[in-house]
């Protein structure tokens, strides 16, 4: 495994693993892919964070449950740690064998980091014959950091193979969507249905860096021997509106549907991309990259059983085949300075998760699910890339006589090995991928 | 505010590592001429030694702008004094510097300096000078100019420093910075008249050029960067197209184009061809200047080129030993195009020939296509315009 260098501490680390990751990372700050589809991490309420909660982050999860009597300040920490490794064939890449050691090999990542949401409800009971609600928060809904190993053993004769074999795809990549919504609700209390919409304004940046050549291959020099490798680092912004809608049916005190849409709009990230080819003199230029984000569609219940058990099988439906290929050009030129390609599937996902009966203020749940895969093995690669994956939950919570509720929960996310050997990407990027995932979340909602 | 949003987003420690970072650091590992201050100091392109004192600092902007700064450097204080300013403590080893600068017309110590600013020389030279907002008077250029110039500097191996320069011009609209080169020598006495002084470090790491007139893109010539010789010393002709399957027609094509070329590995490229045919049914010539898209009317051509035109419209361009600055730096290309003419408002055709800087490429399978343009106006994105000849 190649060796790791250190970072500073902040937004995001790199670590050896291990304790040593997390007293490291419990450190920093900063987001990390992902989760439920490529780049989500809203996992605000922890396991309870479904279309059927009803806490303070109503207004993401399904905004038709804000028109609940009650008021409550929900404040959320979300701790994810990331082990992924990308091994670069030579053979299945057609990487000559004195390059292999450049252009070749495994790549690893290991990423940890938090991210914060504040969320909060206000209910009003009895308004006629409705129940009324609103609510308000900040979240991350979407956000992907990584910073791949660097290889301080690579031959030096080759600058640019310190960045690694996996540098054609991504070096280093960090993207945040940033979201403030308000959300209002309305229930009919005599039917029990409930809607609700949250409109949500996103605010995402992105800055990624690549290794580049200008034709799109992976050679380290041309044919008069000097340097060809290059570099592309593309900064870029924009700010869009989105909205949730949810509708709820609560048929009785033990059974609940809900349905949740998240319309999500499609960003055109507009910034400056530097650009380094070769030997030529690098150039700063104005550049933009259309980057739609999926809508999605949830589907759950809250199904009571005797005892106190409760029952919650939630499906999603993201969208990502919006996804289609991803360039980003200079502005007025129209030149491709960044082209992907993408080809992504929707992603379909299935949860289910079992609450205990309480005793003494204390409750669990544990569940588990299944996410079909985003990206088809022609388009895999280091960077915003995820095939099917399964995961286990396990979360505690403790309620106080005041009614501060507390929870802790903790999520295993494994993807299924992947070898991919029909890559059309350029560079082509075949070779065996492997992703582990851990999240954890700390959650604090104070009624008042 | 992009930053700010992200830190009170994530609550995080902001001063880290990036992906720009990360690209200046292969900068600095490849040992390419642009230095960058704070990167891989392990791989310095830089030397450090004491530049505190007086300097004329002269920078050819890309705005057109060939500029005099008058500059002075000393080790920072907090809060320092015109005292403090005077005395000017020497930079004995890396560390801040506190700098103001000057119009060349004014005087260090007397007038009000145009900016005050603090950088940082690291061991390997490097420091970056952020001039924001530089603003420069009506009677220096005819209008004022409003800009935040960032100049990345190291210091040579003679004690001098140089570099270039990037940022935004935000008054008046439109103007360039990227790509400004600078150089600064030192001046104790301010009797230093900037048109006798270099604007930009020489070839060799970072000693300014003495003769001053190296412009952009002038360093780092390959040794082999000339043209294969033929046998006679002249540049070997490539086989032209085959384009008999394409149909022509004679057509008066005087005017300005803008010709849309897109090599075959993908990469695009735009150019502003003013052509002036002269002819009749048995063919005539074509005598053309070629321009980048960006040029304002009245621009030096980079080349002019006078051809043969076929009785049915068919007329090709070869030109060895083309050179035009670009924003990869200085081309350098023998380029053959093969033209046919669709109608009087279109031509198009295939290309041959090799670039040899700054990247060697062969333009075998390059096609292009050509549409009416108005010189002066914004060229339609190369990806949103034919870039060759329909098909048969």
């Amino acid at each position: 495994m190649a060796r790791r260098l250190g970072r500073d501490s902040g937004l995001f680390v790199r670590t050896q693993g291990g304790a040593l990751a997390a007293l490291v990372c419990a450190a920093s700050v900063c987001p990390t892919p992902a989760t439920a589809a490529p780049m989500h991490v809203a996992r605000m309420d922890g396991l309870r964070g479904d279309p059927v909660d009803t806490g303070p982050f109503a207004f993401w999860w399904n905004p038709a449950a804000l028109a609940r009597p009650g008021r409550a300040l929900g404040l959320h920490g979300l701790f994810a740690m990331r082990a992924a490794s990308y091994d670069r064939d030579a053979a299945l890449n057609d990487v000559a064998p004195d390059e292999a050691a450049a252009n070749a090999g495994l790549a690893t990542i290991d990423t940890a980091g938090v991210i914060p949401a504040l969320g909060f409800r206000q209910g009003f009971a009895d308004v006629g014959p409705f129940d009324l609600g609103f609510g308000l928060g900040f979240f991350v809904p979407f956000a992907g950091v990584a910073d791949w190993a660097r290889h301080p053993d690579a031959p030096a004769e080759h600058p640019g193979a310190y960045d690694g074999p996996q540098r054609w795809a991504t070096i280093h990549s960090r993207l945040v969507f940033l979201a403030g919504s308000v959300g209002f609700g309305a229930a009919h209390r005599a039917s029990g249905v409930s809607l609700g919409i949250a409109p949500t304004l996103y605010y995402g940046e992105l800055a990624t860096t690549r290794a580049r050549n200008v034709d799109r291959s992976d050679d380290l020099v041309d044919v008069t021997g000097e340097l060809k490798e290059g570099r592309i680092v593309f900064e870029a912004d924009d700010i869009r509106v989105g909205f949730n809608v949810g509708l709820r049916w609560d048929a009785s005190p033990d059974l609940g549907f809900a349905l949740t849409w998240h319309q999500v709009p499609e960003f055109v990230m507009d910034g400056r991309a530097k650009v380094a080819y070769g030997t030529a003199d690098p150039f700063s230029i104005g550049a933009e990259l259309a980057f739609p984000l999926p809508d999605l569609f949830r589907a759950g219940a809250s199904i009571g059983l005797p005892g106190g058990w409760v029952l919650r099988p939630f499906l999603e439906f993201a969208r990502w085949s919006v996804m289609e290929r991803q360039v980003a050009v200079s502005k007025g030129e129209g030149q491709p300075l960044i082209e992907i390609e993408r080809d992504f599937d929707d992603v379909w996902g299935f949860r289910l998760r079992c609450d205990t009966p309480r005793w003494r203020g204390w409750g669990a749940t544990f569940g588990g699910g299944f996410e079909t895969a985003a990206t088809p093995t022609s388009t895999h690669e280091p960077g915003l890339a995820e095939g099917e994956s399964v995961e286990a939950m396990l979360g505690l919570d403790y309620t106080f006589e005041a009614g501060v509720r507390v929870s802790l929960s903790t999520t295993l996310q494994t993807f299924f090995a992947r070898d991919v050997s029909d890559s059309i990407q350029k560079p082509t990027t075949n070779g065996r991928y492997t992703d582990d995932r851990v999240f954890s979340t700390l959650d604090v909602e104070v009624p008042f | 505010m992009r930053r700010l949003a992200l830190c009170t987003g994530l609550l995080a420690a902001c001063n880290t590592n990036t992906p720009d970072d990360d690209y200046h650091a292969f900068l600095s590992r490849a040992d390419r001429a642009r230095p960058d201050a704070g990167v891989d100091a392990a791989h310095p392109t830089g030397h450090f030694s004491d530049i505190s004192g007086n300097w004329f600092l002269r920078a050819d902007l890309t705005a057109g702008l060939d500029l005099g700064l008058r500059v002075r450097m000393c080790r920072y204080m907090e809060s320092p004094t015109e005292a403090d300013w005077t005395r000017c403590d020497p930079l004995t080893e890396p560390g801040r510097l506190m700098v103001r600068l000057w119009l060349e017309k004014q005087r260090i110590g007397v007038d009000a300096p145009l900016v005050e600013t603090s950088s940082t020389v690291d061991e390997g030279g490097h420091f970056v000078l952020t001039a924001d907002p530089l603003r420069l008077p009506a009677d220096l250029v005819g209008s004022d100019i409003v800009a935040l110039v960032v100049m990345y500097a190291h210091i040579t191996r003679a004690g001098s420093w140089c570099g270039d320069a990037d940022g935004e011009v935000t008054q008046p609209p439109g103007l360039e910075i990227d790509g400004s080169t600078f150089a600064a020598t030192r001046d104790p006495d301010q009797t230093a008249k900037h048109f006798e002084l270099p604007f930009a470090c020489a070839a060799d790491d970072g000693v300014p050029d003495p003769g001053g007139d190296a412009g952009p893109g002038d360093d780092a010539t390959p040794p082999d960067a000339g043209p294969p010789p033929g046998p006679d010393g002249a540049v070997p002709r490539p086989a032209s197209p085959d384009l008999t399957d394409v149909p022509s027609v004679a057509a008066d094509v005087s005017g300005h184009w803008l010709v849309t070329a897109r090599l075959a590995n993908g990469f695009a490229l735009q150019l502003w061809l003013s052509l002036v045919y002269a002819g009749g049914p048995e063919g005539g010539t074509l005598d053309g200047a070629m321009h980048k898209t960006q040029d304002a009317p009245g621009t030096p051509a980079a080349a002019t080129f006078t051809t043969t035109v076929t009785p049915d419209g068919r007329f090709e361009l070869w030109l060895p030993t083309f050179a035009m600055q670009t924003n990869l730096g200085r081309l350098e290309a023998d380029i053959l195009l093969s033209a046919v003419t669709a109608s009087a408002d279109a031509f198009c055709g295939e290309g041959a020939g090799q670039v040899r800087r700054p990247l060697a490429m062969s333009l075998e399978g390059a096609t292009f296509a050509a549409q009416r343009f108005v010189p002066g106006t914004a060229a339609p994105p190369a990806n949103e315009v034919a870039s060759a000849c329909a098909a048969p």
